[in-house]
């Protein structure tokens, strides 16, 4: 059974990203806080998808959505940052991201987009 | 708990709101110069009055800046105080340039701090339900070593929480601070708010 990967380097974010999962999927998620620890996640299983920060020491979100441009790794992102400007929307978007939501996280915003990867 | 010292979920939760005032403040300055304004991870750290001149200068060292300061008040009570490097700092009045017929340094200085301190602060009150005043921005200094801005001797304070945020241009190397001060005897309430934006949260 597939999980969902949420990275970002706030536990407080982190936990009000899962509190907002459907159905039982907060409980089988698994949590990264940087990058790094994303791609190894990634590099290792496929996740139905995966809630990606931005602005995150070590390795931030741009950097692992060109890492797994490079790699050639699938995977269902959705961007949730803080970092509302139109260019860094953009950039995910052209990095491969399926969809930018703005922090905090908003439920509804973030189910709706899920269910697009099937994730409900 | 009655220092300027938060508990480990409260500093998170300032950060992680921090975080999303900076993402605010970000835009609006992208927006004003027309350019992509990278953004870091806000830091969180209590300050005595004494240690704050060793705290500026963690900011941005040695290098030569130009400062703004300005007062907030009503449910949290401090001082923000911009910091704009002067390494890149032609960049920035190029840009503003481009979207405005050219002030002079001072009022550019001014606009910016202006804009910065009123996105963050305004998007910190928000996010915990706090109501905030502001005074009119104060040019410090056009040119001055951090370390020498602040007199700790005529401080309002003994005690206060710092929440640094920074903002750099893409393809520059400026930089700039805004250093957020909230004063010991507003740290009750923040606390309050704190715990209530993570009992939200089912935290």
């Amino acid at each position: 059974m597939t999980a969902i990967l949420v990275v970002d380097d706030s536990m407080i974010s982190r936990r009000a990203t899962l509190a907002q999962l459907p159905g039982d999927w907060a409980a089988r998620a698994v949590q990264a806080a940087n990058g790094r620890e994303a791609l190894e996640q990634l590099r290792s299983r496929r996740f139905a998808a995966v809630v990606l920060d931005l602005n995150m020491p070590e390795m931030d979100g741009y950097a692992l959505l060109a890492a797994l441009q490079q790699e050639q790794i699938e995977a269902f992102v959705v961007v949730l940052s803080a970092d509302v400007q139109p260019r860094a929307m953009a950039r995910v978007i052209t990095l491969g991201a399926a969809a930018f939501l703005p922090k905090p996280v908003q439920g509804e915003a973030l189910r709706a987009v899920l269910a697009d990867a099937g994730v409900a | 708990m009655s220092d300027n010292h938060l508990t480990p979920d409260q500093t998170e939760a300032l950060q992680e709101i921090s975080n999303v005032a900076m993402g605010r403040a970000g835009d609006a300055l992208a927006r004003l110069l027309n350019v992509f304004v990278r953004l870091s991870v806000p830091r969180i750290r209590p300050v005595q009055g004494s240690d704050l001149v060793g705290a500026l200068g963690q900011v941005q060292g040695d290098a030569w800046v130009a400062a703004v300061r300005q007062g907030f008040h009503h449910t949290l009570r401090g001082e923000a105080l911009v910091l704009f490097g002067q390494e890149g700092r032609q960049d920035l009045a190029a840009a503003l340039g481009h979207a405005h017929q050219r002030d002079s340094d001072d009022e550019m200085l001014l606009e910016l701090g202006n804009l910065l301190v009123g996105a963050c602060l305004c998007g910190i009150g928000e996010q915990i339900g706090a109501d905030l005043g502001f005074s009119p921005p104060v040019l410090m200094a056009e040119q001055t070593r951090p370390i020498d801005l602040v007199d700790p001797n005529i401080l309002h304070w003994r005690r206060a929480l710092l929440v640094e945020i920074e903002f750099g241009l893409e393809h520059s190397a400026f930089v700039s601070h805004v250093l957020i001060l909230l004063a010991e005897d507003s740290l009750p309430k923040l606390r309050e708010a704190l715990d209530r934006f993570l009992a939200e949260l089912g935290l």
